[in-house]
């Protein structure tokens, strides 16, 4: 049974001297939500709502776990995060998590400094960042990233193909389906 | 009489939004935040390598070094130190959303002001020539209210065209981090030459109300003492108040008072030694013995 976390995405604008965030983008949310379903069901594995739950205490557990998310995301279960899988223990049932974090970088494109000759390039850049959790052992049991140099809408099909490779390696180390 | 009247009039709207403007002000530079001006030393912790791709070779004790110099050149007085504190792993969410309890446990403990700088992203690329980009971002943190006093993210770009670009492809990663560093702290205030808090900074008051006229800072005589410290082997780290402080050979300035100052070197034992210092130069010369094979 694998819950899966709502993913988040963060949109970040880089300038020589400043940085602006922005966190969500629906679009973004919404392939990366679908990609995990559909790679859930692949490895025949059951996925819960959260909202589905039983214990109203879980559904307040995973609200926790979620400003988390960019930590958990890179397979990183600091001590707060640990706090909270803890309680998942006195569940009768055990789960996974899957965390799911993407970070757009938009920078300064590629120029031309006449005086060197030479072509800089950009550093736009595109983080996805997937993370299994199980709440038996409250350790990571899958975790991928995968970093592109490039800036994709989310319906293009290079993007896609990130994804595909992100989920390349996904494995759910047995346990309950 | 009614033209002249009008001119007038006209004149003098136009007088007062030069005025408004600040036309015929003489420009004063502002000086440093009272916060930049209670600072009496930044610690610099060892630089964090936030990096997805780590692919890249990258001297991180080159960049702590230039970060101290930059720090030093505004007249701050900045070391790099390897304490981290009790903090553990420090990650990029850490530094952003720091908790106060958090910071209060970071770098030395004795220490008031800790910066912290991290390599989020470094990359080279072959074009017509080669290219290196790099992204950084530094906190400036007071451990006394564990509250942020300077955050920033800089990119750092490098570039050479030709076939002396290509040959220098891989130097590009370490200059466009060293770039990065120069741009991340090039709006940290400088201070006036010479400037050093005239109190300890526990007694600096919290920051004036905002009408309150800024208080002219008093370029009071460095109170400095200058420890020269040598090594039998050199190239060892010398610690001054268990913060690193340099490598032997080395002057270090020190405050008059009370210091411990230790000399590490790794296969020899500690040599530290508890100082008085009151002023002037102190040469120091450690023969450090080498530890017995286990």
């Amino acid at each position: 049974m694998v819950i899966v976390l709502p993913p988040q995405v963060v949109t970040e604008r880089l300038s020589e001297n400043s940085s602006a965030r922005n966190q969500g983008n629906e679009s973004f949310e919404t392939a990366l939500r679908n990609a995990a379903n559909a790679e859930i069901s692949r490895h025949q594995y059951s996925m819960v709502a959260a909202e589905s739950l039983q214990n109203p205490d879980a559904i307040v557990w995973l609200k926790q776990l979620e400003p988390l998310t960019s930590r958990l995301a890179r397979g990183a279960i600091n001590d707060d995060a640990q706090l909270i899988l803890a309680h998942f223990k006195t569940l009768p049932q055990d789960y996974l998590i899957l965390v799911q974090f993407m970070k757009i970088k938009s920078a300064p494109g590629a120029s031309y400094d006449a005086w060197s000759g030479a072509i800089t390039s950009g550093m736009s850049s595109t983080l996805l960042q997937a993370a299994l959790i199980s709440t038996r052992t409250g350790q990571v049991s899958w975790k991928n990233e995968v970093l592109v140099r490039k800036l994709f809408p989310a319906t293009d099909p290079r993007f896609a193909k990130s994804i595909e490779t992100l989920y390349q390696t996904f494995s759910t180390g047995g346990g309950n389906r | 009489m009614k033209s002249f009247a009008i001119k007038l009039s006209l004149c003098l709207l136009v007088l007062a939004a030069l005025e408004a403007r600040g036309f015929g002000k003489k420009h004063e530079i502002p000086p440093p935040e009272p916060r930049f001006m209670a600072i009496s030393r930044i610690d610099i912790l060892p630089i964090l390598d936030l990096r997805v791709d780590k692919k890249d070779k990258v001297n991180f004790e080159a960049l702590s070094k230039i970060a101290a110099g930059i720090l030093q050149k505004s007249n701050y007085v900045a070391y790099p130190t390897v304490d981290r504190g009790t903090v553990g792993e420090i990650a990029e969410e850490d530094l952003t959303d720091a908790k106060p309890e958090w910071v209060k446990r970071l770098g030395p403990s004795q220490a008031r002001w800790v910066m912290v700088l991290g390599l989020n992203d470094v990359h080279t690329k072959m074009t017509f020539g080669s290219t290196g980009n790099a992204e950084m971002i530094g906190f400036l943190f007071d451990k006394r209210d564990g509250s942020v006093v300077w955050k920033k993210t800089a990119l750092g770009k490098q570039g050479q065209g030709g076939l002396l670009g290509m040959a220098m492809k891989g130097a590009m990663v370490d200059m466009a981090a060293q770039t990065a560093v120069a741009n991340l702290l090039d709006d940290i205030p400088k201070r006036p030459k010479g400037y050093f808090p005239k109190s300890e900074p526990d007694a600096q008051p919290e920051r004036p109300p905002v009408a309150a006229p800024p208080a002219p800072p008093v370029p009071a005589p460095p109170p400095q003492a200058s420890l020269v410290i040598d090594s039998v082997p050199t190239g060892a780290d010398i610690e001054v108040d268990g913060a690193f402080a340099g490598s032997t050979p080395s002057t270090v300035s020190v405050a008059p008072g009370s210091h411990q100052i230790a000399v590490k070197k790794k296969g020899f034992t500690d040599w530290t030694k508890t100082l008085n210092v009151t002023g002037g130069t102190i040469h120091l010369s450690a023969e450090l013995e080498q530890t017995p094979p286990q």
